[in-house]
């Protein structure tokens, strides 16, 4: 027999991630660990926000291909440094995170598109 | 008063000078991805490295500079690509530079020196050939410009 919930314990389980949205997690967590990669961005269209568990990503895709596999969309922000080089970094950090997690079979291709650049500036003072 | 000059880095026009590209923003394919770069990117970046150049005041028209400091008072538009018009094709691009210049300067060798650093961080950052740096002068700043405007609208 189940124990009795209390009041303070969840009314149900989170449900657990799915693989697209594990996915997209992890391309952006890793895109966004590379040297030059600022932040993510909403795209041309605004389309690549998604609102998951654990809260919304801002500049992902992914979405299922018919063999199975997940293509994964990135817009990002990124420092004025050469570009495709970074892509390409981005591109190995997405599929070395996925393959940490058992997820490289998923990955299908790692577009990126890069929005806008943004320069190293002196700190904003707190408040401004 | 403005002072104007056009110096182009060809004399063909800008919209023959570039191959077009019919897919969007420029990019690169690769069997893992493809890499897209947006024309916003590529005007910024031109815009950046115009305002490296010594002697370069500020980009942009007067009413461009007016509703630039509108625009981002408001939190919309980037000053860095005011005065930056860019054409950019899947290999190549042309860019449009509206400057003003400091007085005292050699406008053709602040010229030249933007058109060299353009092409150069464009090429660097973006990996697309520039056809074309086409730099028009429409202004002259003089030291204390600013101080005099200032003082003339706490007259008025």
């Amino acid at each position: 027999m189940a124990p009795p919930s209390t009041p303070d314990a969840p009314l149900q389980a989170p449900a657990r991630p799915s693989t697209r949205g594990r996915l997209a997690r992890l391309a952006l967590d890793g895109a966004l660990a590379v040297e030059n990669v600022v932040a993510g961005h909403s795209g041309p269209s605004g389309a690549h926000v998604r609102v998951a568990e654990g809260g919304t990503a801002v500049g992902v895709i992914a979405a299922a291909r018919p063999d199975g596999r997940y293509d994964v969309s990135l817009a990002l922000v990124a420092r004025p440094v050469s570009l495709h080089p970074l892509a390409e970094e981005v591109r190995r950090c997405v599929g070395e995170a996925a393959s940490q997690v058992g997820l490289a079979d998923a990955l299908g291709t790692v577009d990126v598109a890069f929005e806008d650049v943004r320069e190293a500036g002196p700190a904003t003072p707190a408040g401004a | 008063m403005a002072t104007s000059e056009t110096t182009s880095h060809q004399s063909s026009g800008k919209s023959t000078a570039v191959a077009k590209r019919d897919d969007g923003p420029a990019g690169l394919d690769s069997e893992r991805g493809r890499t897209t770069i947006a024309d916003s990117v590529v005007s910024k970046v031109a815009g950046i490295a115009a305002r490296e150049i010594p002697g370069v005041h500020a980009l942009g028209g007067g009413a461009a500079r007016a509703l630039s400091g509108v625009t981002s008072a408001v939190g919309l538009g980037d000053p860095r690509s005011q005065g930056v018009s860019v054409e950019v094709g899947e290999e190549e691009t042309a860019v449009d530079l509206t400057v003003v210049v400091e007085y005292g300067e050699s406008i053709p060798q602040v010229s030249q020196a933007i058109r060299d650093n353009v092409a150069k961080r464009i090429e660097g950052i973006a990996g697309l050939r520039v056809v074309e740096v086409n730099i028009t002068v429409n202004d002259l700043y003089f030291p204390g410009d600013e101080a005099q405007q200032e003082s003339e609208s706490r007259v008025a």
